[in-house]
């Protein structure tokens, strides 16, 4: 509630100057806050979420442009997309490790291949233009300031979603997969099934993800979802805290809208995340809101301890 | 059902019946036509020297591995081939050698895991805790507790499951089994590494569950422990079934004493 609050208070306290990373830090937190029940509970490490994003975005993009959808059917059709993708790929959930990294990667690159190779759908390498501005419910959401508000609504309450989800029957299999297979099976829990599952709902919120970058951006090209863009979302999700609830939409902000504002430059900005996973997975693996949370709670004791 | 299975349906009232089970492994035979029977409401212990098959043979019997011949009968219907999951729905549910317990969670999200298989909500339903949802969490709350209570760790369930000693762990990942509410109980050596004290404190647990009705099916290596909570006996030696029936009978086997209890009882 409380981290609600304040990013919702941000622009008004920083300025309009945030806006455009933080808009793009709270559409790819969609993503990441998928990748963080799939990698983080279920403990399936994908990097191909960039990929299913891309398949929401044009899929949104291309009913927006071409079929003169309005938003609310474009959106719902990008997302439907990216669930569509992921339940025709979810055998890939039966390889664990380096083996579904690996393959997850692949299927990243399959998709900006594809992205390229079916030009007369998807413009090509010349990009896809076309998308109308966004009104939703009647309501104009073409504003930057007003497009903010939408997409860190939108991530804080597929956050919201995720914290129900996972502390439910379905979030506890994921933990007790996550922590031995066999004694999942032996309590009644079809592992494959809720792996696919967790890879499914996670490709649905990449697939929002990207069919509301779309609407932000107003044009698509495949080089905007490189490899790089998935290896963002785990840095993301590694950074800012895997089972923390909100510890992926940290991650991207402090990946995202810190080296803008930080003025780092192309080549450390392109470096920044890569070299902030590699820190984080080797030093601090639980990641910045448990490790941030766990401080304060330390503070909060000393000074009560003080005080008595 | 096929004639074959008819064949295999055991003539009493046994719960569980092994018919002929072999099991290799390349060129390796772990055991080769096995055969005994748990009756309903028994407690049943499997031992043998270290390598005779314990765990391969339960491995068998909870759908983890498939025997290359034979078939594991449950309540009449063949159930070799079938997976975990499906035979815990079914009635049948095992612990393993370690606990496996989620060391972060406190006892009561362990255990209340066991009691989902008898759970059917949607999934959707859990985004926005729907009524049924919220109905069913509660009855799989009554399930957990009536489990940890049956093992005597009730006063346990808000701890982290990590702050408990290997034999609490044990004991409530014989809870979390228990949760499912299963008709047949596989435990795999479930006082391995415990103490004296700890081992007691399982001891008494498992004789409880045996005097409440529950059907069990224990590999264990400790001699005292077994003889005391099982009403029968089967000894797995040299790939087969050395001896079956009364323990203490069994004990005084002079080939069992050869084969396990001569070289074992030592430690």
């Amino acid at each position: 509630m409380a981290a609600g609050v304040i990013i919702l208070l941000l622009p008004v306290v920083l300025g309009h100057g945030v806006l455009p990373s933080m808009i793009l830090a709270g559409t790819w937190g969609v993503a990441a806050v998928g990748l963080g029940l799939l990698a983080g509970r279920a403990g399936l490490v994908s990097l191909g979420q960039g990929g299913i994003a891309a398949v929401g975005a044009y899929a949104a993009a291309y009913a927006s442009a071409r079929w003169a959808w309005p938003a609310e059917a474009a959106l719902a059709f990008g997302t439907f997309a990216g669930v569509a993708t992921a339940v025709v790929t979810s055998p890939i959930c039966r390889l664990s490790g380096f083996y579904l990294a690996t393959a997850t990667l692949t299927l990243a690159v399959i998709v900006q291949r594809l992205l390229v190779a079916y030009s007369s759908l998807t413009g090509g390498a010349n990009g896809f233009v076309g998308i109308r501005p966004l009104t939703l419910l009647g309501f104009d959401v073409s504003t930057e300031l007003r497009f903010f508000y939408l997409v860190w609504g939108i991530a804080l309450l597929v956050v919201a979603l995720n914290v129900n989800l996972l502390r439910s029957r379905f979030g506890r299999a994921l933990d007790t997969i996550h922590a031995h297979e066999p004694t999942a099976a032996a309590a009644g829990i079809n592992v494959a099934r809720h792996k696919a599952a967790a890879w499914v709902i996670s490709g649905g919120y990449a697939a929002l993800a990207g069919a509301l970058y779309a609407y932000y951006n107003q044009y698509l090209s495949p080089d905007q979802f490189p490899l790089p863009r998935s290896i963002e979302l785990i840095a993301a999700v590694v950074v800012g805290g895997a089972v923390a609830p909100l510890g992926p939409l940290v991650g991207l902000v402090a990946l995202i809208v810190l080296p803008t504002h930080l003025n780092l430059g192309k080549h450390l900005t392109a470096m920044l995340a890569p070299a902030l996973l590699v820190i984080f997975a080797s030093f601090f693996p639980r990641g910045i809101v448990p490790h941030v949370r766990s401080f304060a709670d330390r503070v909060l004791q000393r000074r009560a301890g003080a005080d008595a | 059902m096929s004639g074959d299975d008819q064949m295999l349906a055991p003539d009493s009232g046994a719960l569980l019946s092994v018919r002929s089970l072999t099991k290799r492994f390349g060129g390796l035979q772990v055991f080769s036509d096995v055969s005994f029977d748990v009756e309903r409401g028994s407690v049943v212990g499997l031992i043998g020297p270290n390598g005779a098959g314990k765990s391969t043979l339960i491995d068998c019997i909870s759908g983890f591995l498939r025997p290359d011949v034979g078939a594991a009968v449950f309540d009449g219907r063949r159930i070799t081939g079938v997976a975990p999951h499906v035979l815990c729905r079914a009635g049948i549910t095992r612990t393993f050698q370690h606990a496996h317990l989620l060391q972060n969670l406190s006892v009561f999200d362990n255990v209340v895991v066991g009691a989902h298989v008898r759970g059917t909500a949607r999934l959707a339903g859990a985004l926005w805790r729907s009524r049924a949802v919220m109905a069913e969490e509660r009855e799989f709350a009554d399930a957990a507790m009536a489990a940890l209570d049956s093992v005597g760790c009730a006063h346990l369930s808000g701890s982290p499951a990590g702050a408990l000693t290997a034999g609490q762990q044990r004991l409530v990942s014989v809870a979390r089994a228990l949760a499912s509410q299963p008709r047949l109980l596989l435990l795999d050596e479930p006082a391995a590494g415990l103490n004296e004290h700890e081992t007691g404190a399982l001891s008494e647990a498992l004789t409880r569950l045996g005097a409440a009705g529950f059907t069990l099916l224990v590999i264990e290596h400790d001699v005292k422990l077994i003889t005391t909570i099982s009403h029968r006996l089967v000894v797995l030696a040299n790939g087969g079934v050395l001896a079956d029936g009364d323990p203490v009978a069994v004990c005084e086997q002079q080939a069992v004493v050869e084969a396990y209890l001569g070289t074992s009882h030592v430690h």
